[in-house]
């Protein structure tokens, strides 16, 4: 009787043990280490990538002078700093003969350069929008030779100003009033 | 007892002389059988047994394997200096976005040097206003005065002739009390006349129709160019409409 049962219970054992160990190990833990390790081993290419990547753009930005990363540095600067833009413009219009008056701040104009509107004075950028900007509207007088020479100062400006809005208007002594409206941009 | 009535014969006694084949006993196949099948339990059994071994230990090697991952990760992720990463990518942002604001910079000289060589020495501006719009392209509104009818037609005719300025509208048209010709003029501005990274095409290059920049006389040496955009040039009327 003995000898008739028992392989009967080795199949049996040998079932069990395939059905409720190797199997569910294999589609349980197993397969999610295994999926972990896949996942870190990406990780781990990535970070190699990313160190010789990294490598090569030291090596990159050694290459740039240093004093040219200041000036890019000032051409897009980390926050908008509009007080010494306003002392720079102030300066700058005595250097070229205008005065300028009463700076405002154009907070509803404000916002990411980055959308494409096209909205009065919402100057179109593309890109994945890392720039901000804000206008300053200033009013200044001086004759027209004067504002031209303070006009091209602003656009050649290290840091970019794009002038948005401009009114002049005649004046019998020829000293003209300006209005004008320029935006700012800085990097976030 | 006769004879002819049937007698039972003894199970021991042979009822025949022709000696019977012995048949094989049954028990010795099924032995066999049981016996086949039993090893083959036991093999399975074995396998069964090796593979749950090796499971385990396959289970354990992958353990293994994913800490020494997670080690090698960690230490991967040490390595990288989030400050040089910033640094990176601002620098990318900045190059990125620079080259657009240049392409895309606002540059009224440009329009202000077209207005001086379009403009007929004869006419004047009161006012001047110009917005630009998201895409460059600028809207402007002038206020003038021209001497008389010709010069406005002509006036017209010369802004006309720049294709970068298109709808020019000439309105509000009065005489004034000095006998000037009172106008308002709107015009919108292709965006080569506004924007930096934009070059004008040969064809649309401004050309000096007629001279604006007046020849310095003992009235006007102190007169700029630019200031004959907005007033009166009496001097010169002999040459332009």
């Amino acid at each position: 009787m003995m000898s008739r049962l028992m392989p009967i219970l080795l199949v049996a054992f040998a079932i069990a043990v395939v059905l409720m160990y190797v199997r569910p190990t294999f589609t349980g833990p197993i397969a999610d280490t295994k999926t972990k390790i896949d996942s870190y081993v990406s990780a781990l290419e990535a970070a190699d990538r990313f160190q010789a990547k990294e490598a090569e753009l030291t090596q990159a930005k050694a290459q740039i002078a240093p004093e040219s990363l200041e000036r890019l540095a000032a051409f897009l600067p980390d926050n908008v700093d509009n007080v010494q833009l306003i002392l720079d413009l102030d300066a700058l219009a005595a250097r070229s003969g205008v005065t300028l008056s009463d700076f405002n701040i154009n907070d509803d104009a404000s916002g990411s350069a980055s959308n494409n509107s096209n909205g009065s004075g919402q100057l179109a950028l593309t890109g994945s929008g890392p720039v901000e900007s804000i206008d300053l509207t200033m009013t200044a007088s001086g004759s027209y030779a004067s504002f031209r020479s303070f006009l091209s100062g602003i656009e050649q400006s290290l840091r970019p100003l794009d002038v948005t809005n401009l009114t002049v208007t005649d004046s019998a002594s020829g000293i003209y009033a300006y209005t004008m409206t320029v935006r700012i941009y800085w990097l976030k | 007892m006769p004879y002819t009535n049937l007698v039972a014969i003894s199970p021991g006694i042979p009822t025949s002389f022709v000696p019977r084949q012995s048949t094989p006993s049954p028990t010795r196949p099924q032995r066999a059988g049981r016996d086949y099948f039993f090893m083959g339990a036991l093999v399975l059994a074995g396998l069964a047994v090796v593979l749950a071994a090796g499971t385990f230990l396959y289970e354990r090697y992958l353990t293994h394997s994913l800490e020494t991952k997670t080690a090698e990760l960690s230490q991967a992720t040490a390595n990288v200096n989030e400050d040089t990463v910033r640094d990176f990518v601002q620098l990318r942002d900045r190059l990125a976005n620079g080259k657009m604001l240049l392409t895309n910079h606002v540059m009224l000289s440009q329009f202000f040097d077209d207005l001086e060589h379009l403009t007929l020495q004869n006419v004047r501006y009161n006012s001047l206003s110009v917005t630009v719009a998201g895409d460059r392209t600028a809207k402007i509104v002038l206020s003038g005065t021209a001497k008389n009818f010709n010069t406005l037609a002509a006036q017209s005719t010369v802004l006309a002739g720049d294709k970068r300025i298109k709808r020019a509208i000439f309105s509000n048209i009065t005489i004034t009390n000095t006998n000037l010709v009172g106008f308002k003029l709107t015009a919108d501005l292709d965006t080569s006349l506004v924007a930096a990274g934009e070059t004008p095409s040969a064809t649309q290059a401004a050309t000096p129709i007629v001279p604006v920049i007046p020849a310095p006389t003992a009235t006007t040496t102190t007169q700029t160019v630019g200031a004959a955009l907005f007033r009166a040039t009496t001097t010169a009327a002999t040459t332009t409409p």
